[in-house]
């Protein structure tokens, strides 16, 4: 199982078009990756089936960890075919996960710099958002990962973007849930339309 | 839309004024937000993605929004115009000249406005209700077609008409005949002419986003954010 150290900064238009900006002429531009995501948000983990519409693939993903839980996202995913989405989302549905399923489309643009990968994105939810990311090999050493934590925090300071503690994360995601339960709520108590 | 006529859409932009730099009131960016219209309200399934559905919707709240600011309509009419924008064309019966869906829309609203106000997190009063279903009414009657009686209506709900009205025709961008895209003749609003620019980048981005895989809402959100709106 991979790891991912992932960190991730929210900003305004004026930011993301700055970044953009920086990323363009001194980063490496890996091009356009629009995705449509299905996310379950269980207790201690995060389950995807991701459809990247700009790539024409697909894949379903475990995430060991929920964001706000840390830097480190042990990851295990394979890949489906993007006919499948359907069908996957389906599946999980009926194995008891839809009142945990949200999606969502993001726009995402990728960079490299500095051996870092940069996503930067926009979705309904987060806004103009960038997720900054390293992948480590199968039992990276803590030295190994806070050097890439390291890695990261200097590439976002020479950016000029400001990274999310672990608590900003834990907040926005646990306000986003709680916004999600009750716009599901709301929908389900709607006076029917006449 | 497809891609060739959004790529056709973008080869024939007129020469238009550059973007008026344009901040909603936090209101109207809140109503925005709940602009996530629920495919129930239209009165044909099918037309929720068509060329008069959630997509033109939000695309002339958001123009009601900006020609609230430029009219300077206080909040309670800002809000109305915004709400009638949002669901003027709902109880279409198709997407050609479907006559009279205005004033079915506007029996429609009048007949679920506590579900709508609700859902924008407003309270339905009896006049921002009158008003709105009269903007919505009359969107689809021409100025100089208005009966004695549309006269009479308009008077009461002016500002909010003429925003709803306006708003409708900028977001004719979207359509694929240059004779049929906005034309300020055919309408009361002073500031129609510079808000071209912002329409025309509207209907090109979230088609396009729709395109790409967004679903409605998010494309035509996707876009506001992209013009600074929200």
């Amino acid at each position: 199982m991979a790891v991912e150290i992932e960190m991730r900064a929210r900003f305004t238009k004026e930011v993301h078009d700055q970044l953009v900006t920086r990323l363009k002429a001194d980063g490496e531009d890996l091009g356009p990756d629009d995705k449509h995501i299905y996310f379950y948000v269980l207790p201690d983990q995060l389950l995807k089936v991701t459809n990247n519409t700009t790539a024409s693939t697909a894949k379903i993903t475990l995430k060991g960890s929920k964001i706000g839980q840390g830097a480190a996202f042990a990851e295990t995913e394979f890949a489906i075919a993007p006919a499948d989405v359907p069908a996957a989302v389906k599946v999980f549905n009926a194995l008891g996960f839809e009142t945990a399923m949200h999606e969502a489309f993001n726009f995402r643009h990728n960079f490299r710099l500095d051996d870092v990968e940069i996503a930067v994105k926009w979705s309904e939810a987060w806004g103009y958002h960038a997720e900054f990311e390293v992948l480590l090999e199968d039992g990276a050493s803590d030295a190994a990962r806070a050097e890439a934590e390291a890695k990261i925090t200097d590439v976002a300071t020479a950016l000029g973007v400001s990274l999310m503690t672990e608590q900003e994360l834990a907040d926005f995601t646990a306000a986003f849930e709680a916004a999600e339960k009750e716009r599901k709520e709301r929908k389900q108590q709607a006076a029917p339309i006449r | 839309m497809d891609h060739a006529t959004i790529a056709w859409i973008s080869d024939n932009r007129p020469d238009l004024p550059p973007d008026t730099r344009l901040v909603l009131r936090p209101q109207s960016k809140e109503l925005l937000a709940h602009g996530g219209l629920p495919t129930r309200w239209w009165a044909d399934s099918r037309l929720y993605t068509s060329l008069h559905g959630v997509r033109h919707a939000m695309r002339t709240a958001a123009l009601a929004a900006v020609l609230a600011e430029a009219n300077d309509l206080d909040d309670a009419d800002a809000a109305t115009a915004i709400l009638a924008a949002a669901v003027h064309d709902c109880q279409r019966c198709h997407d050609q000249d479907d006559r009279g869906h205005g004033a079915r829309a506007a029996i429609w609203l009048a007949a679920n406005a506590g579900t709508v106000w609700g859902h924008f997190g407003l309270a339905a009063t009896p006049r921002r209700i009158v008003q709105a279903a009269t903007a919505v009414r009359l969107h689809d009657i021409p100025y100089e077609a208005f009966t004695a009686d549309d006269k009479s209506d308009h008077a009461r709900a002016e500002h909010i008409t003429d925003v709803v009205k306006a708003a409708d025709a900028l977001d004719r961008y979207r359509l694929p005949k240059l004779k049929w895209w906005p034309d300020a003749r055919y309408v009361r609003e002073p500031a129609f002419d510079r808000l071209r620019g912002l329409a025309f980048d509207l209907v090109l981005v979230s088609e396009r986003a729709y395109l790409a895989g967004a679903g409605g809402t998010a494309a035509v959100r996707y876009a506001l954010a992209e013009k600074g709106l929200v």
